[in-house]
């Protein structure tokens, strides 16, 4: 399947515009553009596009690229951390995770 | 269209999860996070890199027989960081092309922070997700801790 991927943090990056910098210079909401800049916007008005292409000096057809697939970025990336150990995931999902394991704590009682 | 901040349990689940499985409780929870998400994407936070690469080196060495990571961890650091490397790598590289949105930790979230501490009164740790999450317009949180339960502009999703 044919799928697009935006390029506006790409090109936002190149011109050192923050998502808060190019919501005010497209004049849009700046959830709008997060979402975008994250690749995840799939259905964005022709006036967003329009706005986007205005404040990054490009042409709208600029604003995108082919061939990503976020969705499948999930499927791929499942257990990319290795397969737990029996049980391991019982206590993850069921909130249980040991104080002992968390970072915050360990560095706190670490010796000095 | 709703936003949701993954908590480290989630991302963590995910990544341990066995590959190719189809229908375990962790794709069963993926599942109903990603539909309740619709379009409005996935958020985290610089916490929750920090958690995930801490918790992930203490499973490896737990993996590679060891049987008291915490203290091997504790004692040579920088040993247990560098036999880590290859996986971590593998690690991020596997987190960016979720294409997640990181929240960074402005002064807005350390201040929200503050607050949910002293209202609700969240632990620390979870004040500060919290913060990341409000602050970045997120109404869902993917989670199995309970104590977001307390946030009531935040919908857990729970496993």
């Amino acid at each position: 399947m044919l799928t697009i991927a935006w390029r506006v943090e790409e090109l936002a990056a190149q011109r050192g515009l923050t998502a808060r910098q190019l919501a005010e210079e497209a004049g849009l909401d700046q959830k709008t553009v997060r979402n975008i800049l994250a690749g995840r916007a799939t259905r964005v008005d022709l006036n967003t596009i329009a706005r986007l292409s205005r404040a990054l000096g490009v042409g709208p057809g600029s604003l995108w690229d082919l061939g990503a697939d976020p969705a499948r970025a999930w499927e791929t990336s499942a257990g990319s951390a290795g397969e737990a150990r029996p049980g391991e995931l019982d206590d993850v999902l069921a909130g249980r995770w040991s104080e002992q394991t968390d970072p915050a704590l360990e560095r706190a009682l670490r010796s000095p | 269209m709703s936003r949701c901040y993954l908590d480290t349990n989630f991302i963590y689940a995910h990544l341990r999860a066995k590959r190719g499985a189809m229908l375990g409780p962790v794709e069963a929870w993926r599942a109903r996070v990603l539909s309740e998400m619709d379009d409005g994407g996935g958020v985290i936070s610089g916490l929750v890199l920090d958690e995930l690469a801490y918790r992930l080196v203490l499973a490896w060495l737990r993996d590679d027989g060891d049987g008291d990571p915490l203290s091997t961890f504790r004692q040579d650091t920088r040993k247990a960081m560098r036999a880590a490397r290859r996986r971590l790598t593998a690690v991020w590289r596997a987190v960016d092309s979720l294409s997640l949105e990181l929240q960074p930790t402005e002064h807005a979230v350390v201040e929200a922070a503050k607050s949910l501490m002293a209202q609700p009164g969240l632990a620390p740790r979870d004040a500060f997700h919290a913060a990341h999450a409000l602050e970045a317009g997120c109404d869902l949180i993917a989670s199995s801790d309970t104590g977001f339960d307390q946030v009531a502009a935040l919908r857990r999703v729970a496993p």
